[in-house]
């Protein structure tokens, strides 16, 4: 028996109460048949006249003979998984189609089964489950309980291929990523006239960066066609011999794998390698990535950050000039501030200049008084010693000895005597006394003492 | 006299791009910031760029964003 689809679920919700019916009581088998054109004919039908049934009573019946029907209620399904789409509680939606048919179901393949299975657009699968009908919209689904991958999917393939292809030609080299314009005052939009891409961009460059002038290129983005329309667009911004844009935004809003497909194609993949003009890719949400995003100079996870990656911000720009104001003033004011200083040291010098001068006064004053000291010093002990010699001269002083009553003889030349023998007898002499002289005549001559008779 | 030339050129110079705007704002402000400047060159680059900024600063409050469609594809 197949789940049912919890309350809260968006638009599927189901009815969840039971219905016991009997269909052979209701409508007979004949009322089941009846032929279309009676209704057609019909100009006023009475309802009396007629054995009508109640859309939910006919929608009962269908989903009773559903789930009892023994090959739908459970029933091993392959194919490939198409337009999932994973609801906020977890549960995953998708239909499963023949890779190369027109025929696809419906899947419903709620959290309590799909226990957050990795599941991809483009898979191919085998599921397991039953068929139900989905009363408020009459519509059948497979309730699925079990679900195994069975290989890539055929858009699964052909991107991998593709993009092993360009790969290895170097269209996604990263050395090629050229840097967007600092400031660009022209932007290329290539994309869908009336989609959400085209509204954001106007909308996020009119608030950011309004100094830029947009270029819109109107074209197809999904579809057959789609991806020679889109790169021919690129080449036509790329022929432009004035007014050309100086970075271009390439894109379109989200939607299924099959509608974002024309982004994985070629024509584009080549288009964008080939633009001159940088270009930054926004291919649906955040969780898309095609061939053409990796192509690109840079790719943007959705439209509006396109336009955020592409331009500045005015705000932004705003308070950087402002900043660069403020640097200036600092600038000057440091400069002029700086002059200060050095005029203040300056002064500063000079001021420490005078003291100097002073200590050396000082240095000369202590030099002098020692010098004076020295002199006095030295005047003393050489008045010391001038007084010790003329004692000891005094000593010396031979009138000094006459004044002790000696006397000095000298002979007729005048010459002293200091011998008895020098002299003889009558020979003329002169004696010299401490207050005079007295001339004399000796009367005999020397008689010379013992110890100097000898010689 | 180099004073005043940049000045004038300056004020009368009324087509600059706010990428011009912005490029000679910082060749101005790596002048001042180098140091090696005399004074009046200096007090002059500061001018400049009170200028400079003041006019970005109008590029930035006054713009609007002009739109144009490319119709005539090959």
């Amino acid at each position: 028996m197949p789940k049912r689809p919890p309350s809260g679920f968006h638009q599927r919700r189901s009815v969840a109460r039971r219905f016991q019916w009997d269909a052979d009581e209701a409508v007979a088998p004949n009322a089941e048949r009846s032929p279309q054109s009676q209704s057609v004919n019909a100009q006023s039908v009475d309802a009396q006249s007629v054995k009508s049934q109640s859309v939910s009573v006919v929608a009962k019946h269908i989903r009773e003979r559903l789930q009892t029907d023994p090959m739908l209620s459970g029933i091993w399904i392959e194919g490939e998984i198409r337009s999932f789409s994973r609801s906020g509680a977890g549960h995953y939606y998708f239909d499963l189609a023949d890779t190369d048919g027109d025929s696809a179901l419906a899947c419903v393949f709620f959290r309590g089964s799909n226990r957050g299975m990795q599941v991809r657009q483009g898979d191919q699968v085998l599921v397991y489950g039953g068929a139900d009908l989905y009363l408020a919209r009459g519509s059948l689904q497979i309730i699925i309980d079990d679900l195994r991958p069975i290989g890539e999917g055929v858009l699964q393939a052909e991107f991998n291929r593709l993009f092993r292809q360009l790969g290895d030609e170097g269209l996604f080299n990263p050395d090629r990523k050229r840097p967007l314009p600092r400031y660009p005052q022209r932007i290329g939009v290539a994309t869908s006239e009336h989609g959400a891409v085209w509204h954001d961009i106007q909308d996020v460059l009119g608030r950011r960066w309004p100094l830029a002038e947009l270029l819109l290129a109107p074209c197809q983005v999904q579809g057959a066609g789609a991806a020679e329309d889109i790169a021919n667009t690129i080449d036509a911004f790329n022929l432009l011999t004035h007014d050309r844009p100086d970075v271009l935004i390439v894109g379109r809003g989200g939607g299924s794998p099959e509608d974002l497909w024309a982004f994985n194609e070629e024509p584009v993949a080549r288009a964008i390698f080939a633009s001159d003009i940088p270009v930054v890719s926004a291919v649906g949400h955040e969780t898309d990535v095609t061939i053409a995003d990796h192509v690109a100079d840079l790719r943007a996870p959705t439209p509006s950050a396109a336009a955020e990656l592409t331009a500045p911000d005015r705000s932004e720009e705003s308070a950087r000039i402002a900043g660069f104001r403020q640097t200036f003033s600092q600038l000057l004011e440091s400069r002029v501030s700086r002059l200060q200083l050095m005029h203040a040291s300056f002064t500063e010098r000079f001021e420490r200049a005078a003291p100097d001068l002073a200590s050396r006064q000082m240095d000369l004053n202590r030099a002098q008084g020692a010098l004076d000291l020295e002199l006095d010093r030295q005047l003393a002990v050489r008045g010391a010693e001038l007084a010790a010699r003329q004692q000891r001269l005094q000593a010396l002083n031979p009138m000094a000895t006459l004044n002790r009553g000696f006397t000095a003889i000298t002979d007729d030349h005048g010459r002293i005597v200091t011998s008895a023998r020098a002299l003889q007898s009558d020979q003329p002499i002169t004696i010299r006394f401490h207050d005079g002289e007295v001339d004399a005549r000796t009367t005999a001559d020397p008689v010379m003492t013992e110890d100097h008779a000898r010689v | 006299m180099h004073v005043s030339n940049h000045a004038d050129q300056v004020s009368h110079d009324t087509d600059l791009s706010y990428e011009e705007l912005v490029e000679a704002l910082e060749e101005a402000l790596s002048e001042l910031e180098t140091g090696g400047l005399p004074l009046d060159q200096a007090v002059d680059a500061y001018a400049r760029g009170s200028e400079l900024s003041r006019r970005a600063q109008q590029l930035l409050a006054e713009a609007e964003l002009r739109i144009a469609t490319l119709r005539d594809q090959p």
